[in-house]
């Protein structure tokens, strides 16, 4: 089995087309949303516009370069609800080391506490899947009053 | 004889034509007003304004001259006339943020939290973190701070 060297969520994954390396950006530990004090209780399956990545890196333990491994990533709402499932990633261990990153379009933000990010891995042909890490996110919900806009422009055209 | 019939006849012709052109021209206005009619999108093509109350962005007209935006229900020119838009806005969040149109559904998955932070009427999310760091000057034995440094220029100047 490949050995997990980095395993992170972050909101970009930078690889470099000149000499493929890798950069990440902005690590996701903790998220303050601001919640209205009028209007704490979010809706269901409200999501924040925030364009994120999974991302994870193994290191090659002298596996068997034919061996095919998939992996996926998780992500479950503080109460246990799975929010994010997969897609899943098939990889050999042909180099000393290989990435995966997933990009997710928003990040689920109705419920506070701890959401948590698994990464899961199993060969192809296993049927059960091996937990390998989690990564906690914290998302707090801050009370404040919406944004002050009048004194700006008295609307916005949205078709200009 | 044979010249004024003539033009006789081509004044016909061209008064039946200028007929026929105003009833086509007729026939097209009243086209024109059944799309008005039945789309509201023929007259006002595809531009849309947003509320600067709820940060709705489909509103068909400006929010302004006594229009009514149907997700928060603001009439504009009457509510705004002594209320300010955040004032509204807190009025509307405090009674449950709920779409107000009843002629004119909400869109599927319609969320008020979402809207408003699209429209950015709210703050949103910051990414924050707590960390603990490690002061060089802190670490016992003997100083390798400045020799990492070095080694890592070199490092760099090698590219």
């Amino acid at each position: 089995m490949p050995r997990l060297l980095i395993f992170v969520p972050c909101q970009k994954v930078l690889i470099s087309k000149e000499d493929n390396t890798l950069t990440i950006i902005t690590v996701l530990q903790e998220m303050e949303v601001s919640v209205p004090a009028e209007s704490p209780e979010l809706p269901d399956k409200t999501t924040a516009p925030l364009i994120w990545y999974a991302f994870c890196l193994w290191g090659n333990e002298r596996d068997d370069p034919e061996t095919v491994y998939q992996q996926q990533f998780i992500l479950e709402a503080p109460n246990g609800e799975k929010v994010r499932e997969g897609p899943i990633a098939e990889f050999s261990m042909t180099t000393p080391s290989h990435r995966v990153y997933s990009r997710y379009p928003n990040f689920p933000i109705w419920l506070k506490g701890t959401y948590s990010l698994r990464l899961q891995l199993r060969r192809k042909d296993a049927a059960e899947w091996r937990d390998i890490a989690t990564f906690p996110i914290q998302i707090k919900h801050t009370l404040a009053n919406p944004k002050n806009t009048d004194g700006g422009a008295a609307f916005v055209d949205s078709a200009s | 004889m044979t010249n004024s019939a003539e033009s006789l006849a081509s004044s016909v012709k061209i008064e039946s034509f200028a007929r026929i052109t105003f009833y086509f021209q007729v026939l097209l206005t009243i086209c024109r007003l059944t799309l008005i009619t039945l789309d509201g999108n023929a007259l006002r093509g595809s531009k849309m304004y947003t509320c600067p109350v709820c940060g709705y962005d489909d509103m068909a007209s400006p929010p302004r001259s006594f229009s009514i935006c149907s997700s928060c229900g603001t009439e504009f020119g009457y509510d705004d006339f002594d209320t300010t838009h955040e004032e509204l806005r807190l009025r509307w969040l405090s009674k449950g943020a709920r779409w107000f149109s009843r002629s004119r559904p909400a869109p599927p998955n319609w969320n008020w939290y979402e809207q408003l932070l699209t429209a950015r009427l709210v703050d949103g999310v910051r990414i924050t973190g707590t960390d603990s760091a490690i002061d060089p000057e802190s670490i016992a034995g003997p100083p390798v701070y400045p020799a990492s440094i070095e080694r890592h220029t070199t490092y760099e100047i090698r590219f």
